[in-house]
């Protein structure tokens, strides 16, 4: 407590003068204090998720992911397409890693009706990605109302370390409600939106945005490989990178193809980059 | 007098029905009633107190019965839904023998001489206008139940004696309505409301009490404490509850009133009409025991709360809520117990009970953790003219330590930090089967590697720990059933070149496999798959297999399985 006041102390004494120094970052570090300070949490610290990754972090003025706030993952509807979900997975895996062992849990809640068309998640799935599904609470929304209140219940909960919910569309009342959640509780709310075009820039209460494609990767099945926008950072800029997630070590690495021989066990056949023309070829690699 | 009632009831003095038979004392209303009970003799407390001789007085709790007759329940019990039944003759009709007999009729057919046990010729005879249903005995003792339960606003337990009486145990629940008397009015008010006709005795044992209210001349009944030798010594011997054939031959003996068995001595009746005449009797008496079987067993933890007035807004229902959930978690901790059920009972005006239930995943007694899992499900309770009266019970509870009390003030918020109570609302709201946690299986085939299980159950099957970061690679959405895909290759027995999928075209660039994935050759015996991991040119990261290999008897298939991220 003693801390954060003294925190909360040279903060507001190391901004007001220098703002008329370097203007921009700590315009942003000033309003982000006037803002907290509105919100009537003035005196608990940011806390901030550091992804590991560089670029990443440093499109975000806060250095990383700020904890609990709503973050906002767009995808396609598509269901063969799992990018934004991978995404929302790697973050995910990452807040438990970063939580303690006792708020470790994981509330993942999607809406299921009747006859269940499309993938689902899969523990097994999760296990790959570093998400311990033994601290994940699945749940089963029967329309978008029970699955908001859903999420909005969780995030009020501190002892979970984020709220995962699979959502079409967020519209503002409900997205400030879950910020205003998320805040209460602490809890960080990661909701994947499936629902939203590209191109059309829709308000929103969250925290960030982003939009999530998938990027083709060198090596397929141990480095996944997202293309990101940034479209809306609160205090930071929109900006697009694309970055890779290491199956292998469960963090955020380089998209780029690496040329670092894997350490796991090679597959018995590997077919790379097939090509029309190369298939006579291949035939006879399979065959061999 | 917190109960509300009819204020145009007649007091004791005036209702004709109510007769004070030997009135000794006056009728006090006391929580708790003792007398002076003997060790020796009495077969229901003195029997844990061993060999004390006439020196071993002690005090037992003199317990009080209500017995509840309904001499034309299986007809009456129509009225709501058939007008007529108390209007015109109306017989209820059974099948004896390939002949139709009488089993029930109302007063205005008794009236025209049309008696129950007679054939229905006999009857349609005296009465040819007489309207007939066939007697249905499931519906009956399900409308009793129904009553019984609704009579659980008086005491917790409550006899079901089929098919038409009803057995409550009074003792120490007779204050709660102002004493006895207030309660008999009560009682006869309501089941006259109900159209129910009815005989009412109340008496210190189940025997008396049945007895009285089913051959006294008086409809209703009080019998003082202690006074039951007096009560029923007039009353026919059919009373104690004995099967006809002894009451035939006790009558032949001109043994026809219970009073007349009190001299008799006791060997010789055992010897000729079974032991069975003597118990009943001391069972009347209260010489020996003659338990009560509640139609369910009351739990140990009950609020109650009647109101003055029929309550009919949520926010009285939810304060009420609040009130007795603080009752009932000030006794859990008292007597060291959480809850893991609850069940809100609301009695209505209109005799409607509606019950209410929540779980918890571990034992609590916090009122206001408690109280959120209700708030949910109070809109739904429907009050329709009010609610009279609510009880709390606790079904089921856990043993749970006392309180600690916390030194530190981030420690009060502690509750707020744990999963429990999350999960409780969760279930409570959505079901169980809704919230569940991801459970790994020790099977090959994907689909049966790992299963949901609802949270608030355990495991079932063969579960294994998870490895996290160590597992195979495994695609993040898995289709719950895997889906038919069309696909391109070009040689048999090889990665496909193109996918399509529901209308959509994907053209793979990379692909790896196979990965041979076959079930348990002793559970299943099923082809084994062969799973590729493909990626389409626009980096979608799928997991497909091929349903047999090549070269069997019949063509192999593809499916689609899941999806990287």
């Amino acid at each position: 407590m003693r801390d954060a006041l003294c925190s909360e102390k040279e903060q507001n004494m190391n901004t007001l003068p220098e703002t008329s120094g370097k203007a921009p970052v700590d315009l942003v570090a000033l309003r982000r204090t006037v803002r907290r300070l509105e919100r009537g949490g003035g005196t608990a610290p940011e806390r901030v998720l550091a992804t590991g990754h560089a670029s990443l972090d440093g499109l975000l003025p806060a250095g990383g992911l700020l904890k609990g706030r709503i973050h906002e993952i767009l995808g396609a509807e598509r269901t063969l397409e799992g990018a934004a979900f991978g995404f929302t997975a790697a973050l995910a895996a990452l807040l438990q890693r970063d939580a303690a062992e006792a708020a470790g849990q994981i509330l993942w809640v999607r809406q299921q009706s009747g006859s269940v068309r499309g993938a689902d998640i899969s523990g097994r799935g999760f296990e790959a990605f570093g998400i311990d599904p033994g601290r994940v609470i699945a749940v089963a929304a029967r329309d978008a109302a029970e699955l908001l209140w859903g999420a909005e219940e969780g995030l009020r909960c501190a002892g979970l370390a984020a709220v995962v919910a699979e959502v079409r569309t967020v519209d503002l009342t409900a997205g400030r409600r879950l910020q205003l959640a998320a805040e209460a509780g602490g809890v960080t709310g990661l909701m994947v939106a499936t629902g939203y075009r590209a191109g059309k820039a829709v308000a929103s209460a969250a925290e960030t945005r982003w939009r999530v494609r998938p990027a083709p990767s060198a090596d397929p099945f141990r480095r996944a490989v997202w293309a990101l926008d940034l479209e809306r950072s609160r205090g930071g800029l929109p900006a697009s990178l694309t970055v890779g997630w290491s199956l292998a070590e469960q963090r955020f690495v380089a998209a780029d193809p690496i040329s670092i021989p894997h350490p796991g066990t090679r597959p018995k056949t590997r077919v790379p980059a097939l090509q029309p023309n190369l298939f006579p070829k291949i035939a006879e690699e399979i065959a061999a | 007098m917190t109960i509300h009632r009819p204020q145009d009831l007649p007091g004791p003095q005036e209702l004709p029905g109510i007769i004070d038979r030997f009135p000794v004392s006056p009728h006090k209303a006391r929580p708790l009633q003792r007398r002076k009970g003997r060790a020796v003799g009495r077969g229901m407390a003195g029997q844990t107190l061993g060999v004390g001789g006439e020196a071993a007085q002690f005090e037992i709790l003199a317990r009080r019965y209500l017995a509840i007759a309904l001499p034309r329940f299986a007809l009456e019990r129509l009225a709501p839904y058939h007008p007529d039944v108390a209007s015109t003759p109306y017989a209820l009709t059974t099948d004896q023998n390939g002949r139709r007999i009488v089993h029930a009729v109302n007063a205005a057919a008794e009236a025209l001489g049309v008696r129950a046990g007679q054939p229905l010729t006999d009857a349609r005879a005296v009465a040819p206008m007489l309207k007939l249903r066939a007697y249905d005995p499931a519906g009956e003792g399900k409308a009793l139940d129904k009553l019984a339960q609704w009579a659980e606003r008086y005491t917790p337990k409550v006899a079901v004696l089929a098919p038409d009486t009803l057995l409550l145990d009074l003792t120490g629940c007779a204050h709660l309505m102002g004493g006895e008397r207030p309660l008999l009015r009560d009682l006869a008010a309501r089941l006259d409301g109900f159209g129910l006709s009815h005989r009412l005795a109340a008496a210190d044992t189940p025997g008396a009490a049945l007895a009285v209210s089913r051959y006294a001349v008086e409809p209703v009944t009080l019998v003082e404490s202690g006074r039951q030798r007096e009560a029923v010594g007039d009353l026919p011997v059919a009373g104690l509850r004995l099967p006809p054939a002894t009451v035939d031959g006790l009558a032949r003996v001109g043994l026809t009133r219970i009073g007349q068995l009190y001299p008799v001595a006791r060997a010789p009746l055992a010897a000729r009409f079974g032991a069975a005449v003597g118990t009943r009797l001391d069972q009347v008496l209260g010489k020996i025991d003659d338990p009560l079987t509640p139609r369910r067993r009351p739990p140990r933890h009950r609020v109650r709360l009647a109101f003055a007035e029929p309550i009919l807004t949520l926010e009285s229902i939810q304060e009420g809520v609040r009130r007795l959930l603080g009752r009932l978690c000030e006794r859990l901790a008292a007597d060291g117990r959480g809850v893991r059920r609850l069940v809100l009972t609301a009695h209505r005006v209109d005799g409607a009970v509606l019950p209410l239930a929540i779980g918890t995943s571990t034992a609590a007694r916090e009122s206001d953790r408690l109280y959120r899992l209700f708030h949910e499900h109070l809109d739904k309770l429907d009050p329709g003219f009010g609610i009279e009266v609510m009880t709390l019970e606790a079904p089921a509870t856990d043993g749970m330590l006392p309180d600690q009390a916390t030194l530190d003030a981030a420690d009060a918020d502690r509750a707020e930090t744990e999963t429990g109570p999350l999960a409780d609302r969760l279930v409570n709201r959505l079901g169980s089967e809704r919230v569940t946690r991801p459970e790994a299986r020790d099977r090959h085939i994907p689909e049966q590697a790992e299963a949901m299980v609802p949270l608030d159950r355990s495991s079932t099957g063969s579960v294994v720990p998870w490895a996290v970061g160590k597992g195979k690679v495994r695609p993040l959405r898995l289709f719950k059933s895997p889906e038919p895909v069309e696909v391109v290759a070009m040689v048999p027995d090889s990665p496909p070149v193109m996918l399509f999928w529901r209308g959509t075209t994907h053209r793979i660039t990379a692909a790896e496999g196979p990965e041979r994935i076959a079930s348990e050759w002793w559970i299943e015996k099923a082809p084994p798959r062969d799973y590729y991991r493909v990626q389409d040119a626009e980096g979608r990261r799928l997991w497909i297999y091929r349903d047999r290999p090549y070269g069997g008897e019949s063509e192999p298939r593809w499916y689609i399985h899941g999806v990287f991220a």
